[in-house]
């Protein structure tokens, strides 16, 4: 049966910065709370049509990775009704719909400001929950997680010297890793394309503290109280830091290891993987996780120049975030 | 400015050899080409102004010739080329285009010596390959930004589309002696086979090219003429 399309006011974008607590909020919040019809990690979700989710799947990845010559709308539309067909939880009119994915504020194949459009088109004027974090702290996670992956070399001096010299290789500066951490115009975008009221921004340290504070902005947007917010993420460690690339490797050892044997014991060749990432941190897995993360070489702090540097860099826009949302984000370790 | 002046924008892929090409035939980029350039490849929607980018513009032609070529309008994968051509056709209407075309795999191996501060060996480039190709479970998508840049594809129906068919050129450089360049590039064939061959002296170093490598980068630049 086809879903009728959705009121605005059903629905809530989390669009958090990468390394701003987004997991936790994912894992621990969304996928959590009744009366949530959550879209988003992880896709491979129990009691969801595995079609529902792979059409979600397929439409977060088609909405940052696919530039303005590659999009379809049109298409992109039929994702969405699919992954809401069968939904638990879609025919009951009090449930909110939640989309949350890091992916969309980064600087990456599509342009940001037509990804806040396309989510405009898709869901109306819905309301928009941003979540930041201070910048030197999420860079240094953000370099973690790249660096276990090999996508980068440098160590993260190196690494962000090079982001912030005045023209890289291509021309640009290279600082397209560092400026999906303006928060102040990325909010700004957000309040033009989807109204001043209809955003709402969370700082990761509040988390730390103040979590009142932050439970009481996230459940003004969600169909739940404070209390219940304060909970979840209270009885979980927010602690969600990236592997190393001893961890990454043996957590893709251990995922091929998995799809192998499920292969020769099903004997189907396209057996896919259903190990969430979670798992991946639990049980025997955990142990060796646990295990490695004391011999992965843990990253060296940031220089004092470094620091200088960056709080060069984004200090302007902090105070626009700032003023934009009445957080105090100077007292929060932000530069200002 | 006159935006009916006729003006000539270079786009290559970056780090390719096209793009010395382009570099060659542009002159030595003024700082106000350079600003102009930055102010429209450098910025996202979020950041981007028409009005500084007009000034800009305004500035570059009065003090540089009316070549523009920037390397980040073409760093596909870095900012929308849809978008970028938009900007570009807003600011220069009456402007025609030139998309510099190279084999995509060499570009990679430039890139890749580039980045590794000498030629790689084989295996090394794979590996680097691999790393870019290989899905990320958790996101669900490969880092192929390297990738996507060195293909001269969107660049190319970008402009097509903005500009359209009659205003651009595709100049391919397996072939320079034969390849038709158009006059108002402003450069006959034998001057272009010249300085493709000066740029692949001058182009530094490059990895190389194994058959894993051009096995791994198929799914990209499958159905480009000469992959």
């Amino acid at each position: 049966m086809a879903v009728p399309p959705l009121d605005p006011d059903r629905v809530v974008l989390h669009v958090g910065v990468p390394k701003s607590a987004t997991t936790t909020l994912q894992f621990n919040l969304f996928a959590d709370l009744e009366r949530v019809v959550y879209l988003g990690k992880p896709y491979d979700r129990p009691g969801v049509p595995y079609e529902s989710n792979a059409a979600i799947a397929e439409l977060v990845g088609a909405l940052w990775t696919r530039t303005e010559l590659e999009f379809d709308r049109a298409h992109a539309a039929e994702l969405l009704e699919r992954g809401l067909r069968d939904r638990p939880g879609i025919d009951d009119p009090r449930s909110t719909v939640v989309l949350s994915e890091e992916a969309l504020t980064w600087a990456g194949a599509a342009d940001r400001l037509e990804i806040a459009r396309r989510l405009r088109r898709l869901f109306g004027r819905c309301r928009v929950l941003i979540t930041i974090r201070e910048q030197r702290a999420a860079l240094r996670s953000c370099h973690r997680w790249m660096h276990a992956r090999r996508l980068i070399n440098e160590p993260h001096d190196a690494w962000i010297a090079r982001c912030l010299a005045s023209a890289g290789r291509s021309g640009c500066p290279d600082d397209f890793a560092v400026r999906h951490y303006r928060f102040g115009a990325l909010i700004e975008a957000y309040a033009r394309t989807f109204g001043d009221d209809r955003v709402s921004v969370v700082a990761t340290e509040q988390l730390r503290t103040d979590p009142a504070s932050a439970a009481s902005t996230i459940a003004s947007v969600l169909p739940c109280d404070q209390q219940a917010v304060l909970e979840r993420l209270e009885s979980r460690s927010p602690r969600n830091a990236s592997p190393g690339r001893l961890g990454t490797a043996y957590q893709r050892a251990a995922r091929r290891g998995r799809a192998l044997r499920a292969r020769l014991l099903t004997r189907d060749p396209d057996w896919t993987d259903p190990l969430a990432l979670a798992e991946l941190n639990h049980g025997v897995h955990g142990v060796a996780m646990r295990a490695l993360r004391v011999v992965d070489r843990p990253p060296r702090p940031a220089s004092r120049e470094t620091d200088a540097a960056l709080a060069a860099y984004y200090r302007d826009d902090n105070r626009l975030a700032a003023e934009r949302t009445g957080l105090p984000l100077g007292g929060m370790g932000y530069a200002v | 400015m006159s935006d009916r002046e006729p003006v000539t924008i270079l786009l290559a892929p970056p780090g390719s050899r096209a793009e010395a090409v382009a570099c060659e035939l542009a002159g030595e980029m003024t700082d106000a080409a350079r600003a102009l350039g930055d102010e429209v490849a450098n910025r996202d929607g979020i950041g981007f102004s028409f009005e500084r980018a007009r000034t800009l513009r305004d500035a570059w032609h009065a003090t540089s010739p009316p070549v523009l070529w920037h390397p980040g309008f073409a760093a596909s994968s870095r900012t929308d080329p849809l978008v970028i051509a938009r900007r570009l056709r807003r600011l220069l209407p009456g402007a025609r285009v030139a998309v510099l075309m190279d084999d995509p795999v060499e570009t990679i191996a430039r890139v890749h010596a580039l980045e590794l501060g000498r030629a790689g060996r084989g295996p090394e480039l794979e590996r680097w390959v691999r790393a870019r190709t290989r899905v990320d479970h958790y996101h669900g998508r490969a880092p192929d930004w390297a990738l996507r840049d060195a293909d001269p594809r969107p660049l190319a129906e970008a402009s097509a589309r903005l500009f359209g068919a009659e205003r651009l050129a595709l100049v391919r450089l397996e072939d320079p002696g034969r390849t038709p360049v158009p006059d108002w590039l402003g450069i006959g064939g034998p001057r272009f086979a010249e300085i493709v061959a000066r740029s692949a002296r001058s182009g530094g170093a490059k990895s190389h090219v194994s058959e894993g490598v051009r096995r791994a980068l198929e799914p990209y630049y499958a159905g480009l003429p000469g992959f």
